[in-house]
């Protein structure tokens, strides 16, 4: 009993009331013991020790020491208690405390961080539209100088002709130039609070439905061998991820052969490696590997789009905790190479 | 006025081309107008006019903001280049940027000798022809 109830044992032994009881009692039991054995020494005891006891009050008064000793520390030890349990609640407290403080600084840090964050993208957003709206206004002043130079020249028919075409697609370009950042000011990144259990190959078929008519339209065909493909995410943060990438893939088509998306999924360790390859033209990414993933930033001349779709497909697949990397050669193909967490991680 | 034997252009805006290729004609201060659309095109075209395939220009109208190679990232490149070449010609800063981290970055480069804005205006042209050529 006493090995089966050890727990018990302990608690007990640690409590200070039974402490303090058992060592009242004990010492106590020194006095009768003492005072008898004194007694038998000085006077002799012939009678035997109970009867002595009997006859001296004085002893019967001693013998009560055990007793008033006990109780006395009984309620000595339960003070020790009282006092014990009300500071260690007050360190409970105070460490309670500390915690609650610890978490919410931890808090926020990570605001902190987020903010400056949207800060520095803000700050690249006011010097991206500053510039992608002065280009047609300073283009249109500069044609319309130009037209005021040749408007008297007979010569310049055809001159005059280009200007007000130019005038135009101007005029274009700063209207789709409004368009383009009004839609990334409203730019949100994915909430990935809700993770769940999501299987790629649900998310990737939505996709190559909503972008059907791109993917028609440019005889692209995407194949898919998805082995392991489940994964701790949300399907809007993978949507976003696939959109883009697929959406690039054939946007980025070398014009010479039709485009091919190839998409494989494999368990690596506890994550899951989804390879995105396709034939376009490639990156250079001995000249581009920094930018490539900058917010606002395109690599090719000309090319559509406002510079957002891999910085979005980046940022989206590091909240996920996840990462991507990327492999290219030119003239041959892509392939990103996006590490997800498979499972919830404890 | 003095007439270059060219001026090239580093700008990715066609219409911004155009319009300073038209300007520099009507101005008569270029025999030619070398257009390159981004610092990488630049720094080739000066490869081949090194090796006597194009013509060194004299001046150089640089714009920052560009695809594939920026202003900035030229210059850096530019001032590698072996010396020779470099002498005679004048690299002035043609941008729209206002940012003042822009402004001063380009002052930080020795070889950056003016820095416009956009658009380039006659008489700011022929002012700068008047004082280095």
């Amino acid at each position: 009993v006493v090995f089966a109830n050890g727990n018990l044992v302990l608690n007990i032994l640690h409590s200070n009331k039974v402490k303090f009881l058992v060592l009242g009692v004990g010492f106590g039991l020194l006095f009768p013991v003492l005072g008898s054995t004194l007694v038998c020494v000085q006077e002799g005891c012939p009678d035997g020790l109970l009867s002595m006891h009997q006859k001296s009050s004085l002893l019967q008064i001693i013998d009560l020491a055990p007793f008033v000793l006990g109780v006395f520390s009984y309620f000595l030890g339960l003070n020790v208690d009282r006092r014990l349990t009300s500071e260690h609640l007050a360190q409970e407290a105070i460490r309670q405390k500390a915690d609650l403080q610890l978490g919410l600084a931890k808090k926020l840090q990570i605001q902190n961080d987020e903010l400056r964050e949207l800060n520095a993208t803000m700050e690249a957003l006011v010097y991206t539209a500053s510039h992608d709206l002065k280009t047609p206004v300073i283009n249109f002043a500069s044609l319309l100088a130009m037209l005021q130079m040749v408007q008297d020249d007979p010569e310049a028919v055809g001159k005059r002709a280009e200007i007000l075409e130019r005038m135009d697609l101007s005029i274009q370009r700063f209207r789709s130039t409004i368009d383009d950042l009004l839609e990334v000011t409203h730019l949100e990144l994915p909430q990935v609070a809700d993770k769940e259990p999501i299987l790629i190959a649900n998310v990737i078929e939505e996709v190559l439905l909503s972008s059907k008519e791109l993917i028609e339209s440019q005889n692209a065909t995407v194949r898919l061998d998805l082995g392991q493909d489940g994964v701790y995410a949300t399907s809007s943060a993978l949507s976003v991820i696939f959109q883009n990438l697929i959406v690039n893939a054939i946007q980025y088509r070398d014009p010479n052969r039709l485009p091919e998306i190839h998409i494989v999924s494999r368990q690596v360790g506890e994550m899951v490696e989804v390879k995105l390859t396709d034939n376009g033209r490639g990156i250079d990414l001995e000249k581009n590997s920094a930018k490539l993933f900058k917010i606002f930033t395109r690599l090719q001349h000309k090319a559509a789009g406002t510079g957002i779709g891999l910085y979005l497909v980046k940022r989206t697949v590091e909240k996920l905790g996840g990462n991507i990397t990327v492999e290219s050669q030119l003239g041959v193909g892509t392939t990103f190479v996006i590490l997800l967490p498979q499972t919830k991680p404890l | 006025m003095k007439t270059l034997d060219c001026i090239l252009l580093i700008e990715d805006d066609d219409t911004t081309n155009f319009y300073n290729q038209f300007l520099i004609e009507k101005m008569g201060i270029a025999k030619e107008v070398a257009v390159t659309l981004n610092g990488q095109d630049a720094l080739d075209y000066l490869e081949r006019a090194g090796r006597g395939e194009a013509v060194t220009p004299e001046l150089i109208l640089l714009d920052i903001n560009m695809p594939v190679m920026n202003g900035f990232e030229f210059i850096e490149a530019y001032e590698q280049l072996p010396n020779d070449n470099k002498s005679k010609i004048l690299v002035v800063m043609l941008t729209t940027s206002l940012h003042p981290d822009d402004i001063a970055r380009a002052k930080a480069h020795p070889s950056i000798k003016e820095y416009f804005y956009k658009p380039l205006l006659k008489d700011k042209l022929g002012d700068l022809m008047e004082k280095y050529f």
